[in-house]
């Protein structure tokens, strides 16, 4: 198996939508590697990294009958090979307060400019409608430290937003 | 030579064996054990069915860190946790897993009582890392992987620690 893409589906949430989508594949000789799959409010995204000795234009035409059927948008991108090692987060960001726009701007800003390179980003609008909060987990490496990192941080806490700074040590035992 | 065992082997889903005889055949094979642990990657710890071999023993080498007790190199022969107490989020990996890592929710604080290689009785209080070890490592014990207790990325545990 020579080709591999990366494919994202999204479209209105239904049950069945995964497992349509992914017997598809298996029966077009589509081989999966890490995928993402996750409901967002009324929607379903998923993004997965496939194997196949199929072209894109084959692998295109065997997701048009469940992309018409449930209603989900395709969108294929041509991927390298991907490196089989995980890549391991050495800290966790994990920050919540009340909403407002610029949220994740300003963090991950503050990240970016230490040289934290995201890995893995999760969060979540919650709260009552009139005073929604903003829930938001970060996972990445970096070499700066935890406290260099929280220093940086601070004028945001100390502007309401709890962020908290953990180092993760990975337990290989 | 012992060799680590990799999932899916199944013999790591087994339930090992108490150790009966405290002789010098399982101070042999504990010297064994501990040489495969030193050639595992920055292991922490070894549990005796990684290597094919059903009894209970492991060995811990929790080096000193934060928020951790350090009981330097043990030898803990049939490991029973006691008390547990609190629970923490942490990222783990294994010798028997190659390539991956992922969250796992294990106790803070835990008593564990077990032997030693001569059958004393010895008791140990364990905090934060030492502690997540012994239960990776006693999980083995009893089959189990740090894979069968994975968290899900959405719905897991954050410790408010302040």
């Amino acid at each position: 198996m020579s080709n591999w893409y990366l494919v994202t589906v999204i479209g209105e949430d239904q049950p069945g939508i995964v497992a349509r989508v992914t017997r598809t594949l298996a029966n077009a000789g589509c081989h999966l590697a890490d995928t993402s799959m996750i409901q967002m409010a009324n929607n379903f995204t998923i993004m997965m990294m496939l194997q196949t000795n199929s072209d894109q234009n084959a692998l295109e035409s065997a997701l048009s009958a469940p992309g018409k059927d449930l209603g989900l948008r395709v969108h294929i991108d041509t991927i390298k090979e991907p490196h089989i090692t995980t890549p391991e987060p050495n800290v966790r960001v994990s920050v919540h307060g009340a909403d407002r726009a610029g949220i994740i701007a300003d963090i991950t800003g503050i990240l970016a400019a230490n040289g934290f390179n995201i890995i893995d980003l999760e969060s979540a609008r919650a709260g009552r409608p009139e005073a929604p909060i903003y829930i938001l987990h970060i996972e990445g490496s970096c070499i700066a430290s935890s406290e260099t990192l929280s220093s940086q941080l601070k004028h945001l806490i100390e502007n309401g937003i709890d962020i908290r700074v953990d180092e993760l040590d990975t337990l290989i035992g | 030579m012992l060799t680590i065992l990799q999932y899916p082997d199944e013999r790591l889903k087994l339930e090992s064996e108490p150790v009966m005889s405290f002789d010098a055949e399982l101070q042999q094979f504990a010297r064994q054990l501990e040489k495969a642990m030193e050639q595992g990657p920055g292991a922490v710890g070894i549990a005796a069915p990684q290597t094919g071999h059903n009894i209970r023993l492991v060995i811990l080498d929790v080096p000193e860190r934060k928020k951790s007790t350090s009981h330097g190199r043990l030898f803990l022969v049939n490991p029973e946790i006691l008390e547990w107490q609190g629970m923490e989020k942490g990222r783990e990996g294994c010798l028997s897993v190659p390539e991956y890592t992922g969250n796992v929710i294990r106790a803070k604080n835990i008593v564990l009582g077990a032997q030693d290689l001569d059958g004393n009785t010895c008791q140990y209080e364990m905090t934060g890392y030492e502690a997540r070890a012994a239960q990776h490592e006693i999980d083995h014990l009893d089959g189990f992987l740090f894979l069968d207790r994975l968290v899900s990325r959405r719905n897991d545990l954050y410790s408010r620690q302040n």
